[in-house]
């Protein structure tokens, strides 16, 4: 892999750089398929000669799904922003500036504004295995062949083992919430220690409530003096509310997209989703604002004009993703909108809950209640940190709100938190609001697990009987 | 000579250590009944951080879960995984099949995600527990996080006093916290005589032992350890093994591992383990106007940290390399239930730390339920071979 960067710790983000640049390209171009233009191998042959490798590594079902039509514009936008954060984070590393790897569900702003490098270790494994025929499958491997186990969460193991190859930065320290889960928690302490950097602990309460924000508010000020010593300086109050500001307006967009996303015909697609997770995790940075405003406006688009994303006669069938996506095949949600006329409402990655979204700028102590604020409620950490009601509850509501038909749970094998309430979800948002799930078995991240075959095949079969 | 006759079980006389030995769980456990037969209440409790000195001030018998002989996990099955571990599915196999009728409520506690989603299930599909509380311990040892287990307790304790219609005042929990004490200090004992070249108790023995303290009344036990111990340093000690062995990893609730380990030669000598020596290495100390629930509450939360403490693992390795070395062990044979993350993680981390430093580590995986005897028979064969001092 080292061969596409002429660094072997950018080695992941140059070939994301690159590959934004070759979809850029790619949808620039009069091709609604590659067999327009011969296939794989004949378009390759066409492309400039420094797209070309990146070309071979870049799934093929990938490249068709962003060639339709309903599915260019946002292909175009998450191109931009992942070739912008590319760019942007390589010229942190040029000016030396100390890499903090975290967990996704941490809101970064404070370390955006420390002058500080974050990396979401999970956007390394899940961005890596949504675009390359390959995944992250590369950086797992690497974690197992240490001797730890594969019932581990692959979207840890995956970065973590680009870390072990050296295929991105050193680490100056890693920030780790307690919550949603130990294999996560696990990782973290083990890559603390094999790269002899801090591990900052923020703890996440059991609760939502006054004293667990209280906590939780404390929690972050004790991050934020850790922070500070590796920065060597002391976060700035204007600074924090730029990029506070900055997450504010991606919020913003995020729950406009929400609220378009219950319509019916549904406006928006669902091969994005595993994206709109990854920009999440980056809120606070104008990438994330730039994406999510970008969907917006497609998706806003649509919405005006009463159209849909499934092919013309088809019924649709709304879907609400009662977990998560997975990450390896983002076509298959395209296969869904054309095979079935399934549509993607929500899930519990994208799930942001309409109060915790804006974060008060007035000074310092409300940013940072703010950000526990936000941390607590952030899709997943909201769901798995706490009692299971949580979860049940907000899929009750999501099956009433957006109309769903049925929930797809694709439980991934390393969520014990969600396999021990899998049954109490189904029957509890079936015997409330009527709504069947298929629950189905699969990693997120790691495609030999659960074939991308397998799945349409457990598709196929519920929706024949559904 | 072992020839204290102290107790009587149905029609047959034992000896404190024999009925130490072999006191049944659950509603086979002739202090179940005794309990309940007295219109006393018993809770269950699901991990290590449970405040059990809090429980049996206010006149209740603390009962660890466990699911020793469980089989299947049939009834389990329809609400948890096969990615979930078989220790868990097992005890809610045994909540589902109703061999938890006798408990009048739970304390469960978000130990780790496969032990803290029982709630939920249990309240929901297992009707016979009328009361349930869940105490969240942080995932981390400094002050702040203390202060909320604190609080954690002290609601607890609040909770438990008005739902299930008990008393407890300060000088009950000062009595609660002594016995607990003692049993540490008779424990330690216990370990003591583990770490003679010629141990007089087998690992398998001890273990018995160690399990019978969180499934029987307290008092009770520590008058019964008291005798054992006597009958143990009455014995010779056991010379015919090829390796003292330490154990460690994920909760044991039986002996059938150690059972195996000895059948092959080893001793088990010592252990890191949460029912084990980790749960007596500090007392409860307070001060003559202190207050006993912050005292139980320092005691749980600051020491010998569980592997779901984040950011500690330089004080479980130290841990592991003091009682290892104390115990003179020859190797350590680091076990994990299938699906077991914390433990998985730990025990190659643990592994790879001490292995360079001359210290053999077998690192185990295993069911909650040995099925896969063979196996394991082989790997410990192999792991005593090596190590071997014979």
């Amino acid at each position: 892999m080292a061969e596409y960067s002429d660094r072997k710790d950018r080695t992941i983000t140059t070939r994301w750089q690159i590959t934004g640049d070759l979809a850029k390209f790619i949808v620039q171009q009069d091709l609604t398929h590659l067999d327009d233009w011969g296939g794989k191998e004949a378009v390759r042959e066409v492309l400039p000669e420094h797209y070309q490798k990146n070309f071979d590594l870049v799934q093929t079902d990938l490249i068709n799904c962003i060639l339709e039509e309903k599915n260019r514009k946002t292909a175009m936008g998450f191109a931009e922003c992942m070739g912008s954060w590319g760019d942007w984070f390589h010229s942190q590393l040029d000016q030396g500036k100390k890499v903090i790897y975290h967990y996704f569900v941490h809101t970064i702003e404070p370390m955006l504004a420390l002058d500080l490098a974050p990396v979401c270790l999970e956007v390394l494994s899940g961005l890596t295995a949504a675009l390359y025929t390959d995944g992250c499958e590369e950086g797992i491997d690497a974690m197992h062949a240490e001797g730890y186990p594969d019932h581990l969460c692959s979207s840890n193991t995956g970065g973590a083992g680009y870390l072990l190859k050296g295929y991105v930065p050193q680490p100056a320290a890693f920030l780790k919430g307690t919550t949603p889960c130990d294999p996560s928690n696990r990782v973290y302490e083990y890559l603390a220690r094999k790269f002899n950097v801090p591990l900052i602990v923020v703890e996440t309460p059991y609760y939502m409530n006054e004293r667990a924000l209280k906590y939780l508010t404390g929690e972050m000020k004790r991050m934020i003096g850790k922070l500070e010593k590796i920065a060597g300086k002391k976060l700035d109050e204007d600074k924090l509310r730029e990029y506070v500001k900055l997450s504010n307006e991606t919020g913003e967009y995020i729950l406009k997209i929400q609220e378009l996303r219950k319509l019916v015909p549904c406006p928006d697609t669902g091969w994005h989703r595993p994206a709109d997770t990854i920009f999440t995790a980056q809120m606070g940075t104008p990438f994330s604002r730039d994406y999510f405003k970008g969907l917006y406006e497609i998706v806003k688009e649509r919405a005006d004009k009463g159209q849909g994303v499934i092919p013309e006669g088809k019924k649709e069938v709304r879907l609400a993703w009662g977990y998560t996506w997975e990450c390896f095949d983002l076509p298959f949600f395209n296969w869904l909108e054309n095979k079935h006329g399934a549509i993607y409402t929500e899930d519990c990655l994208t799930l942001f809950p309409m109060d915790y979204a804006m974060i008060d700028t007035t000074n310092m102590e409300t940013m940072i209640e703010g950000l526990a604020q936000r941390l607590m409620q952030v899709p997943m950490a909201r769901q798995a940190m706490s009692w299971s009601d949580t979860w049940i509850n907000d899929f009750v509501d999501v099956a009433r709100a957006y109309k769903v038909d049925a929930l797809a749970i694709g439980g991934h094998m390393a969520c014990k938190h969600f396999w021990a309430l899998n049954k109490l979800l189904t029957d509890k948002v079936k015997e409330k609001t009527g709504v069947p799930a298929l629950r189905f078995e699969m990693d997120m991240m790691d495609k030999r697990f659960t074939s991308p075959a397998e799945l349409k095949r457990i598709m196929d079969d519920f929706f024949a009987t559904f | 000579m072992e020839n204290t006759r102290t107790k009587k079980i149905g029609e047959v006389k034992m000896t404190a250590l024999e009925e130490l030995k072999k006191l049944p769980s659950r509603e086979k456990n002739p202090y179940i009944k005794e309990w309940k037969a007295d219109g006393r209440k018993i809770v269950g409790f699901t991990c290590h951080y449970a405040p059990k000195e809090i429980i049996n001030a206010a006149g209740i018998f603390p009962y660890r879960l466990e699911a020793r002989g469980t089989k299947e996990t049939g009834l389990a099955d329809v609400y948890y995984h096969r990615f979930n571990c078989t220790y868990s599915r097992c005890i809610l196999q045994e909540g589902l099949s109703g061999g938890y009728e006798f408990l009048d409520g739970l304390c469960f506690l978000n130990g780790c995600e496969q032990i803290r989603r029982l709630y939920e299930v249990w309240e929901e599909a297992v009707p016979t527990t009328d009361y349930q509380y869940m105490v969240t311990v942080p995932h981390s040892i400094y002050d702040e996080g203390f202060e909320w287990y604190k609080e954690e307790i002290f609601r607890f304790k609040e909770d438990m006093v008005s739902n299930l219609s008990v008393r407890l005042a300060n000088s009950d929990l000062r009595s609660s916290i002594d016995v607990y004490n003692e049993s540490k200090r008779l424990l330690k004992e216990l370990y003591e005589l583990r770490k003679a070249d010629n141990p007089p108790i087998s690992g398998t023995e001890a273990m018995k032992i160690i399990l019978a303290a969180d499934i029987m009344p307290r008092d009770k036990y520590n008058a019964l350890l008291k005798k054992a111990l006597k009958q143990i340093k009455s014995r010779d000690g056991i010379k015919d093994y090829k390796a003292r062995i330490m154990i460690g990893g994920s909760p044991l609730d039986d002996t059938q591992l150690i059972e195996i380990i000895e059948s092959l030669g080893g001793i088990v000598v010592t252990d890191t383990l949460c029912g084990g020596s980790r749960n007596f290495q500090e007392f409860v100390e307070v001060e003559k106007d202190g207050d006993p629930l912050a005292a139980i509450a320092r005691c749980y939360y600051y020491s010998n940290p569980c592997p779901r403490m984040l950011g500690h693992f330089e004080s479980r390795i130290q841990y592991t390399e003091k009682i290892a070395k104390e115990a003179n062990v020859d190797g350590i044979i680091l076990q994990r239930v299938v699906f077991c993350d914390n433990h998985a993680v730990e025990n190659t981390m643990i592994a790879d730390e001490l292995e360079p430093k001359g210290i053999p580590v077998l690192n185990l995986e295993r069911e909650h339920m040995l099925t896969d005897v063979g196996r394991l028979r082989t790997r410990i064969e192999a792991f005593i071979e090596r190590i071997s001092r014979r």
